[in-house]
């Protein structure tokens, strides 16, 4: 057990990256029906560990404001797999923090378009479902369906 | 007879842009329903809050029966059906 004092040499990949983002936003506004509008505009920031012997692996850190309406500010965890050095699929837990709570969970994927060595754009469409919070006026959930683009740094 | 093939590199590029067309169109087309209904508490001012798709806000007291329509914000009509 004590030989594992060797993980010492491995090392974390970073990367980070900086965005925007929008796309559809559904909600029940108490009428029992789930209605459909534009989501807020986003901007996000954050950062992907990989492990450098295991760079299929990965897990990313967000956080991000809504910048429409009323400022909103959040955060995301999630396990990414990278299926190529360049598209991968991710699933985490996303959440606002202020001025009111609502949490829930998120699948998406990352295609990044390599545009130098350890530079590129990212696009990234995702799905989350937050059914739980102090944001929710009802008790139905709300609905993100987000696409997001930005730079991908390797840092 | 030969079959045309496509590399795998252009049918992910080709499935990026279905994808990021589909999305542009459905932004274009049925991404808002009106801006005077809200689906969470932010849509509305401070101090108001979402009932039934309309910004409500509480009148002195904080008794749901008291709760009025507010005028601004992401709710922004003015009649409103929370508790009256």
């Amino acid at each position: 057990m004590f030989l594992a004092s060797s993980a010492h040499a491995e090392g974390y990949l970073v990367d980070g990256d900086f965005g925007i983002g929008s796309g559809l936003e559904g909600g029940d506004s108490g009428t029992g029906k789930l209605a459909w509008r534009r989501a807020r505009l986003r901007i996000n920031t954050g950062i992907d560990l990989r492990n450098d012997e295991d760079e299929a692996d990965a897990l990313g850190f967000r956080a991000f404001a809504e910048i429409e309406k009323r400022a909103t500010f959040g955060g995301e965890a999630r396990y990414e797999r990278w299926i190529s050095h360049n598209v991968g699929a991710f699933a985490g837990v996303t959440g606002v923090i202020t001025p009111e709570t609502l949490f829930g969970g998120e699948v998406g994927a990352t295609v990044v378009v390599p545009f130098g060595k350890r530079v590129g754009l990212y696009l990234e469409p995702t799905f989350a479902v937050l059914p739980v919070g102090g944001d929710l006026p009802s008790s139905g959930p709300l609905i993100w369906l987000l696409f997001s683009a930005g730079i991908k740094l390797g840092l | 007879m030969t079959t045309p093939r496509i590399s795998k590199q252009d049918f992910w590029r080709a499935l990026l842009a279905v994808c990021v067309f589909g999305l542009a169109l459905l932004l274009a087309n049925a991404g808002c329903s009106s801006g005077a209904v809200c689906y969470r508490n932010t849509d509305c001012p401070v101090g108001d809050h979402c009932d039934h798709g309309q910004c409500m806000r509480l009148a002195a007291g904080s008794e749901a029966d008291a709760a009025v329509p507010s005028s601004g914000g992401g709710g922004g009509e003015t009649s409103g059906t929370g508790g009256q």
